[in-house]
């Protein structure tokens, strides 16, 4: 398996030189229906990764602190564990909302992040703005 | 026709790179590799340190998708290094905004925010996530 892993990153750099945990859910946890695969512009490449339907989460840790993303159900696990890691804070539970396509998940994710704070805030584990912010600008949601 | 700086044309390989890792793996926008990847780059390019090992786990799904990521990382911080000048840049603010330069796109059209988010500041970093280095993959 490495030296498949290996071969693969070989192929990206390659490239670039051619180039120049089981948790609570929220209310909102539903289960998504399947969707097509509605690639927009400037969105990336619509759903899925991994298992489930692509969306966004909010998962709280103990401390009360908040991280929120885009990804799948599955995910949001995975990011849980590794921000509980982070800061020593277990993960608590999950609130996900499907999308229906890459650049709704990345505004619901910017969403989340301001309904949380902000990235500035302390109690939000997001220092980081998503291109979903953009989003919602482009589409008349939020001011510059 | 004016030339394209050494570091712009860097820039546009790396996001381009990723964007090709994306059509193989379409994780690599979800929040946790596109933060995972922008805190590398904060510590290595845009604070210019260079003391210890380039991190291994982007957060993909697969030890493939972290190779890939990785191998585009690399060739990026590699090519900064070797640009006769980059020490016009300073590390810091000046960095951080040739990163987040909405200028240039990947052939897609598409920009750095969805490769590595946006922050107004580089970020403060003693040091980078015990994560970066811990591969978590799902059965």
């Amino acid at each position: 398996m490495a030296a498949k892993a290996a071969a693969h990153g070989d192929e990206a750099a390659k490239a670039v030189k051619g180039a120049l945990g089981a948790v609570g859910t929220g209310a909102d946890d539903a289960a998504g229906a399947a969707f097509a695969a509605t690639k927009k512009a400037g969105a990336g490449v619509a759903p899925t990764s991994n298992t489930g339907q692509l969306g966004s989460y909010t998962n709280t840790h103990a401390s009360g602190a908040t991280y929120s993303g885009k990804g799948t159900r599955a995910r949001s696990q995975q990011s849980g564990r590794r921000q509980a890691r982070a800061h020593d804070d277990p993960h608590v539970a999950t609130d996900f909302t499907p999308a229906e396509n890459a650049r709704e998940a990345l505004k619901q994710e910017s969403r989340r992040i301001d309904a949380h704070g902000g990235v500035s805030d302390p109690s939000n584990y997001n220092q980081i703005e998503s291109p979903g912010r953009r989003f919602r600008i482009e589409d008349g949601e939020l001011l510059e | 026709m004016s030339e394209v700086p050494a570091i712009d044309q860097a820039i546009v390989a790396m996001l381009s790179g990723l964007e090709g890792v994306e059509a193989e793996h379409d994780e690599l926008t979800d929040t946790d590799v596109r933060e995972s990847i922008h805190l590398v780059l904060n510590y290595f390019f845009v604070s210019g340190k260079n003391d210890r090992p380039l991190p291994v786990a982007y957060g993909m799904f697969s030890p493939e998708g972290d190779a890939a990521v990785s191998a585009v990382v690399r060739e990026f911080l590699a090519a900064t290094r070797s640009i006769r000048n980059i020490d016009q840049y300073p590390v810091g603010q000046a960095r951080l905004d040739l990163l987040q330069n909405p200028k240039l796109a990947t052939p897609q059209g598409r920009i750095y925010d969805e490769f590595i988010g946006h922050t107004d500041t580089p970020i403060a970093q003693q040091e980078l996530p015990a994560y970066l280095y811990e591969p978590d993959y799902d059965e």
